[in-house]
């Protein structure tokens, strides 16, 4: 069977769709309540799981990027596993930024539908007001998915689906993607069942070195697990041996590649020192 | 009944979509008519309609308004070919030219640029050239929507549903919009057939005036046409007898009136 990712700004409607379709479907639900979950497998306080998948790291912020990084994979990797068992509506915890073109998986995203919220007496605000709270919001958001996954949030091109909820009614929604789900190109094959066990692994790997390193990117493809990373030219070694010493132990990868850029802002930075 | 437009990108399917749902449908299907049919009514090339909503303006154009003289043109053939419902419109900016009609079905067709360049290879380019070629023309789209419009295509808030045909299928995207324009938000009520009717008086003033008086506004509501004009404007001889002729010429229009010094609301064309 298959998965569902929903991504909307309006929590309110995204939360009503996805348990509705849910209920619907019998599938399983996967939301901001796994935080729970993440935060008691990788000892993590809940509170700061959510403000790094809310709060984009600045200067002047508590979270110093480094451990921003370290939540978002641990959020990652949780929910990539969860994902492996299928039957699934996902939504609130960023999926469709890093479940990456896998057959078995619709992603939809859902705009609009404010003035259903605001009728429901959910949003005590003037119409002009909202309408500037709601921009700001997508502002921040699309700062956040830029710096944590470099795609815009808004991005049509990531979803196979975006439906304006201004017009086309909640219960429309549902039947539209229930009766989509049933279709036999969205059941898990081998191969998209495959390819989701890699981008699991390429989770794992990023999060294991993620826990000590920084600037890792991961990309995995039938195992093949190529870790890319910068550094001054002085720690290039290190970092290497580093990386190999510490993925070299997780378990699935076939054959490990690390490849090195130069870090030319710090190289720069201690010339002058 | 209901009025659907289809946006797309080139070799996106977008046509093929736009044909399976009116043949499902058993609506009429507009595309180069909306041209064809615009140019005879305004005396205006085909080829100078096409390249007004197509390219976007030059250093110069910026400044004439000449292409926004031409889609006024279009808009009012648009409005008055749409009057009587059970349309698909799938060429250029439709969902630009019917924005103020909110039970528009408005969708977009996307697909990913690999599959849109192997498209484009069937017709003989090679893989370079169909990439270039495609990536100029969404680049074209989108200098004119934001120079004209101040909108980008790929904004999904100027649509109902944007579509993308990689995982679903051409059937897929014909199904969801058949489904969704059987919804009661788009359903064909005579309040929304008096809404199409007002919009075309309003925007076929609009085009009537447009050449000479290029800063004047209309809205029509129930047959009472509003024209929002300046001091000067409202007391020329041109503009009256334009106004006058218009009146004549249109039956349904139960009253005309000019407004001046007074600020212009926002659904004025």
């Amino acid at each position: 069977m298959s998965i569902l990712i929903l991504s909307s700004e309006n929590k309110e409607l995204e939360k009503e769709i996805g348990k509705k379709i849910a209920q619907k479907l019998s599938f399983a639900t996967l939301n901001e309540q796994f935080f729970n979950k993440i935060a008691a497998r990788h000892r993590l306080e809940i509170k700061k799981i959510s403000e790094a998948m809310n709060i984009t790291p600045s200067i002047l912020k508590l979270m110093p990027a480094k451990t921003w990084h370290y939540y978002l994979s641990c959020v990652e990797l949780e929910v990539l596993e969860q994902l492996l068992e299928d039957r699934c509506v996902c939504w609130g915890l960023a999926a469709h930024l890093y479940v990456m073109v896998i057959s078995h998986v619709l992603k939809v995203r859902l705009i609009g539908g404010y003035g259903s919220v605001s009728q429901s007496g959910q949003f005590s605000m003037a119409p002009d007001k909202m309408e500037k709270h709601i921009a700001q919001q997508e502002r921040n958001r699309e700062k956040w998915s830029m710096a944590a996954f470099n795609r815009k949030e808004a991005d049509p091109g990531l979803y196979d689906m975006v439906i304006n909820l201004d017009q086309i009614q909640v219960d429309e929604v549902v039947d539209t993607l229930s009766m989509t789900m049933g279709y036999s190109r969205f059941t898990a094959m081998t191969y998209s069942k495959k390819k989701m066990a890699d981008q699991l692994l390429g989770a794992r790997v990023k999060n294991t070195l993620l826990k000590s390193l920084t600037d890792i990117h991961v990309h995995v493809q039938d195992g093949t697990v190529v870790v890319t990373t910068s550094s001054m030219k002085r720690e290039k070694s290190k970092k290497i041996e580093t990386i190999k010493e510490i993925a070299g132990r997780i378990e699935g990868i076939r054959y490990l590649e690390v490849r090195w850029n130069k870090d030319i802002i710090t190289e720069a930075a201690t010339i002058f020192r | 009944m209901a009025i659907i437009t289809i946006s797309r990108g080139s070799f996106s399917l977008g046509k093929a979509v736009a044909e399976g749902v009116a043949e499902r449908l058993g609506y009429d299907i507009i595309s180069r008519d909306l041209l064809l049919k615009a140019s005879g009514r305004f005396h205006v090339p085909q080829e100078t309609l096409e390249k007004a909503i197509h390219d976007a303006p030059g250093v110069f154009e910026r400044y004439s308004y000449t292409k926004l003289v031409y889609l006024a043109y279009l808009r009012a053939t648009l409005t008055e070919m749409v009057a009587d419902g059970n349309i698909v419109y799938h060429g250029l900016a439709g969902h630009i030219l019917l924005s103020l009609l909110p039970h528009v079905l408005k969708v977009r067709i996307t697909a990913k640029l690999e599959s849109r360049v192997a498209r484009k290879m069937q017709d003989g380019f090679s893989e370079q050239m169909a990439r270039a070629r495609i990536i100029e023309d969404d680049a074209h789209r989108k200098k004119w929507t934001r120079k004209i419009y101040h909108a980008d295509p790929n904004d999904s808030s100027l649509y109902d549903m944007v579509i993308s045909i990689d995982k679903l299928s051409k059937e897929d995207a014909v199904d969801f919009i058949c489904q969704c324009a059987s919804r009661k938000a788009f359903e064909w009520t005579h309040d929304r057939i008096r809404q199409v009717k007002d919009l075309s008086f309003a925007c076929g003033l609009k085009a009537s005036l447009i050449a000479s008086f290029f800063d004047v506004k209309i809205t029509c509501e129930y047959g009472n046409l509003l024209v929002y004009a300046g001091e000067k404007v409202a007391h020329s001889a041109k503009f009256k007898r334009t106004i006058n002729t218009f009146q004549k010429e249109n039956s349904g229009i139960h009253n005309l009136e000019v407004h001046t010094g007074v600020p212009v609301p926002a659904n004025a064309v």
